[in-house]
């Protein structure tokens, strides 16, 4: 969502995410290869499976994910692309 | 000179005329492909529909006949468009919330997945009221044909993200089952004068 706040209990939030500060190296896996199972963020548990995009190049998810830890009020740092690498060779962590 | 400015000020105020009556539209146009018979006009009009709800409970056209509704297409697990329709959709459903005269109802492209159970913990997520919001199943190309009749074209294909090609329009459709309006719900701010058209086509019941 354009200002990150995710969807009722739908979709969690990307902004001041206690799940994204803790499991930020998981985010390039994520937008690659989906989600499922009980994701709790911000004490709040979300079930719905979030597909990924397959087809976003690991450059591309890059700058995403950098995009993301800086947005918003988010400030998580950055993430080299040798870490978005080793986590887009870890497809099966998500589950 | 004093003519030059009469004349300026009534150019001026009938231009002011005809802009408010450009901005104050009080009737919806009707969209879509009309039909003629021996010069009647026949408005285009959504077919006859018969699918499932989120309780398994049957909705047809006929069900829908005291409402004004906006429809879209999606599927629980889209990971593109779907999410920002869903958050406009819920803008709508938030600000019609209390009248009873609007229905949502939005139409899975996924069935087979998006079983009514699917579909009820969706809405149960989203926190809405399925009186008011209800979520449709039924045959895979039963909707997908009803779709085309809604103007969104919908595609399979493997190389889309989550496999389906489709657009994220809201439609609305009056109590009759003319459609009467629509917008990108990917767009808030085509979303945003949709809700002055629905406040229109409203006021058309309600006068």
């Amino acid at each position: 969502m354009e200002n990150g706040t995710g969807l009722a209990e739908l979709y969690p939030p990307l902004n001041g995410s206690d799940w994204l500060m803790l499991n930020k190296e998981q985010l390039p896996s994520v937008m690659r290869y989906g989600i499922e199972g009980d994701l709790m963020v911000n004490g709040i548990k979300y079930t719905i499976p979030m597909s990924g995009i397959p087809e976003l190049s690991a450059v591309e998810i890059s700058n995403i994910t950098n995009y993301i830890l800086s947005a918003w009020t988010n400030k998580l740092g950055g993430m080299s692309f040798e870490e978005v690498q080793e986590s887009l060779s870890n497809s099966d962590g998500n589950k | 000179m004093r003519l030059t400015i009469i004349s300026s000020i009534l150019l001026l105020s009938s231009m002011f005329l005809i802009s408010c009556e450009e901005t104050k539209q009080d009737k919806l146009p009707y969209i879509g492909q009309h039909s003629y018979n021996n010069g009647d006009t026949i408005l285009y009009t959504i077919p006859a529909f018969n699918f499932i709800n989120q309780d398994s409970v049957s909705v047809s056209n006929a069900s829908l006949a005291n409402h004004i509704y906006v429809s879209d297409f999606f599927f629980t697990s889209c990971p593109t468009i779907c999410p920002k329709v869903k958050k406009q959709m819920l803008r709508l459903y938030k600000k019609y919330e209390s009248d009873d005269i609007l229905r949502l109802v939005s139409h899975t492209l996924d069935p087979k997945r998006d079983t009514p159970e699917v579909l009820k913990k969706f809405a149960g997520n989203l926190k809405v009221n399925t009186d008011k919001w209800m979520f449709l199943n039924g045959d895979k190309d039963e909707i997908r044909e009803m779709a085309l009749k809604y103007f969104v074209a919908v595609v399979e294909d493997d190389e889309a993200p989550g496999g389906l090609d489709h657009s994220g329009k809201i439609v609305v459709v009056d109590k009759e089952g003319h459609v009467r309006a629509f917008a990108e719900g990917t767009d808030p701010d085509d979303v945003t004068d949709l809700m002055d058209e629905i406040d229109i086509l409203i006021a058309e019941y309600k006068n």
